[in-house]
């Protein structure tokens, strides 16, 4: 694969992470999770069990589940403050299990040294999840060194989304969601491989 | 005492004299901490409050910050009509009405040229911020309040380390009634305080508090106390001395240390040999002279402590020193097991398990090892510890008014109301110097350094004077001195005829004589 092609699915798959969970999900993005399923088993050609399961998952979940139950699951894991299974989507929490801790100021400071600034109608902080994957984005985006992107992965992305990743699969409300948390744990594994070997031959 | 919960606010000040760096920790605190700024200036400011007139006190967790700031602008009143504007001969006055006041001469035509009446280019107004935390980099508050809670901006992560509930378990505790440090006069020993490196011990309302939060149990504050008066929780100074009561350890070697730290001895001597050893599970960081020349005049050969931090100890050095002067025997303490385990020197053993004072008790020790020690005098001048010493008092300034003695807890100074005597027992006195400063005569002067011998033990007679005697009830009621004392003051300040005429006569009879003269 091309750098730009890499750049291109990493792009894609730190849009639908942010998407996943940046409000309730609507069509488009159900839409966006089928095709991806569907290209998945066409052109994944390494046999491996762990995508299989992962494309399994989602079929089973995606068959059986209509939107509104998926906005639903959304509701009870992330939005009702009285649902008994909410989720925390912080890096914070699952860095120093508190929310609005240190890792959260330095997401901030880090973000102010790239002058970039939350938009005030952006209600979540600065290390929810769709925050620091819109930041990565940012990064790929903008060419960002390579060193820079591994640092921001390894310190914030990579233990937020593992933490994030087990609480979806052991919640025994989320379907959908935890197929997205099978989901994203392959491709932290993936983005990992990936700059690890980056910055090896940079 | 029990463990208890503790809430520690998320108020924040942020005082910079870049304005930048303000913006910057508002934003990545912000939401985090509720957060006040001023900025350092005497330069107006539409955005924050400007002042350099900032005085903090409190402390941590509850800081109050008063300060003065420019208030030049009443943006309440003020109607946007742009006459200041128009009317300003430098054209510092920008559309947002932020004034620059490096190119403003302070002509007031703006002022004058106000309809509103709402600028005023010198006016001050007073505020003030209760807050738990500040983050600064003006150098001049961060070397005037080195406090706990005050941090300079790179140090913000301090800040998010103490907010929050804290569960509390005290582990060291303050006795005023037996503390040499004097709350009235802000004078004495405050070694304990001197000692914390935390700034976890400070005076307010006149006593030394203990701030738990910020207390980390280091020990030290027990360990330099010399009255005992800071003791710790779990091994404090009467349960230590108790607990060796069924204890023989003559002529072992007794091993210091915690849990772990003594497993991990054990395991590295030979199993034949652990007779010789007497293991105490304790925590040496709480240590002092008194637990050290105990356990050797009770007959420990040798004490190993499992601690190397205090292989400095000043308490360890005076006892080791003490040891060898009386004794000629060498290294008591040591940090490692060095072989040589000789028999402990004294004939007998101390074997007195009473307790009094820290104090006390260590007077008592000492007087015991100088009894069996074979030499006669010795002086330790190296400043090792300086809480050896004595008071010499000038006779012919003394007028035996007592407020040296009210001020000696400790009992170094002592008065005996059947001879009209000052007397004082250098063996405990603790050097805190309160007696030097109280003197309202200065006839005290107190001499440092430990010289050993007899009349150290002993209480000594400092002066002695005659009583008084009241001519209507013959009643001896105060010393000679103290009265001449009193009526010298009296006549110099010129009070003598109206408040002297019964002096001579006590208490008692003094009232009677004035109510009669005035009936």
């Amino acid at each position: 694969m091309k750098k730009d092609e890499i750049s291109e699915v990493r792009l894609f798959f730190y849009e639908i992470v942010k998407e996943s969970f940046q409000d309730e999900p609507d069509a488009a993005l159900i839409d966006i999770f089928n095709q991806l399923v569907d290209n998945l088993k066409k052109n994944y050609e390494v046999k491996d069990e762990k995508v299989e399961f992962i494309i399994e998952s989602f079929q089973t979940v995606l068959q059986n589940l209509d939107l509104q139950k998926i906005k639903e699951e959304y509701n009870i894991l992330f939005v009702d403050p009285f649902s008994n299974y909410l989720i925390h989507k912080n890096a914070s929490f699952y860095i120093e299990n508190k929310n609005f801790g240190n890792t959260l100021v330095k997401i901030r400071d880090f973000i102010w040294r790239l002058e970039l600034f939350k938009s005030e109608d952006y209600f979540e902080p600065e290390d929810s999840v769709p925050f620091i994957s819109d930041v990565m984005i940012y990064l790929i985006d903008n060419e960002y060194a390579i060193n820079v992107q591994y640092d921001f992965f390894t310190k914030f992305i990579a233990p937020l989304m593992e933490g994030l990743c087990t609480e979806l699969k052991n919640s025994e409300m989320a379907n959908f969601y935890a197929c997205v948390g099978l989901l994203m744990e392959f491709f932290i594994e993936m983005e990992r491989n990936y700059l690890c070997d980056a910055i090896i031959n940079a | 005492m029990a463990d208890y919960k503790l809430k520690v606010p998320n108020n924040l000040l942020l005082i910079s004299d870049n304005t930048k760096k303000l913006r910057k920790y508002e934003e990545i605190l912000g939401g985090i901490y509720n957060i006040y700024t001023i900025f350092y200036s005497d330069i107006f400011s539409k955005e924050f409050f400007a002042s350099k007139n900032i005085k903090i006190s409190g402390r941590f967790p509850a800081f109050n910050v008063n300060f003065e700031f420019l208030d030049v602008i009443k943006f309440d009143i003020c109607s946007y009509c742009g006459k200041c504007y128009k009317e300003c001969p430098e054209k510092c006055i920008s559309v947002n009405l932020d004034i620059n006041f490096d190119k403003c001469t302070l002509c007031e035509k703006c002022e004058i040229v106000c309809p509103e009446k709402c600028i005023g280019l010198r006016s001050l107004k007073t505020s003030e911020i209760t807050t738990a935390f500040i983050l600064t980099d003006i150098d001049e508050l961060i070397d005037n309040y080195k406090l706990p809670g005050i941090y300079k901006f790179e140090d913000y992560e301090n800040v998010l380390s103490l907010t929050g509930e804290f569960l509390i378990s005290e582990s060291i505790s303050h006795n005023d009634n037996i503390c040499q440090y004097s709350g009235k006069r802000d004078f004495g020993c405050k070694r304990c305080i001197d000692s914390c490196e935390r700034y976890a011990l400070y005076v307010e309302d006149k006593k030394i508090k203990i701030d738990h939060l910020l207390c980390v149990s280091c020990g030290k504050c027990v360990s330099v106390c010399p009255t005992g008066a800071m003791q710790s929780m779990t091994v404090s100074d009467v349960d230590f001395i108790d607990s060796f009561k069924e204890n023989n350890f003559k002529n072992k070697v007794v091993v210091l240390g915690n849990h772990e730290e003594i497993r991990g001895f054990k395991w590295k001597i030979d199993d034949e040999y652990t007779y010789n050893y007497q293991f105490i599970e304790s925590e040496p960081k709480y240590f002092n002279l008194l637990n050290y020349l105990f356990l050797f005049s009770c007959g420990a050969s040798k004490l190993i402590i499992l601690d190397e931090r205090l292989c400095n100890s000043n308490q360890i050095l005076f006892a080791n020193r003490l040891i060898e002067y009386l004794f000629n025997y060498s290294d008591f303490i040591v940090f490692r097991d060095d072989g040589y385990y000789g028999p402990n020197p004294l004939s007998e053993f101390y074997a007195d398990y009473s307790f009094d004072t820290r104090r006390k008790k260590l007077a008592s020790i000492i007087g015991f090892l100088f009894e069996k020690s074979p030499v006669r005098k010795v002086l330790i001048d190296e400043e090792y510890l300086n809480i050896f010493g004595e008071v010499e008092l000038d006779e012919l300034k003394c007028s035996l008014c007592l407020a040296c003695v009210n001020h000696c807890k400790i009992g170094a100074l002592s008065a005996n109301q059947m001879n009209y005597s000052l007397n004082h027992n250098p063996s405990y006195c603790i050097q805190c110097g309160i007696c030097e400063d109280v003197c309202p005569e200065n006839a005290i002067k107190i001499r440092k350094g430990l010289l050993l011998s007899e009349e150290f033990f002993e209480n000594k007679e400092l002066f002695r004077d005659e009583p008084i005697v009241c001519p209507e009830c013959k009643k001896e009621f105060a010393s000679k001195k103290a009265f001449e004392t009193v009526k010298r003051k009296l006549i110099k300040s010129g009070y003598f005829e109206s408040k002297g005429k019964y002096l001579n006569y006590c208490e008692e009879c003094r009232v009677i004589k004035i109510l009669e003269l005035n009936a």
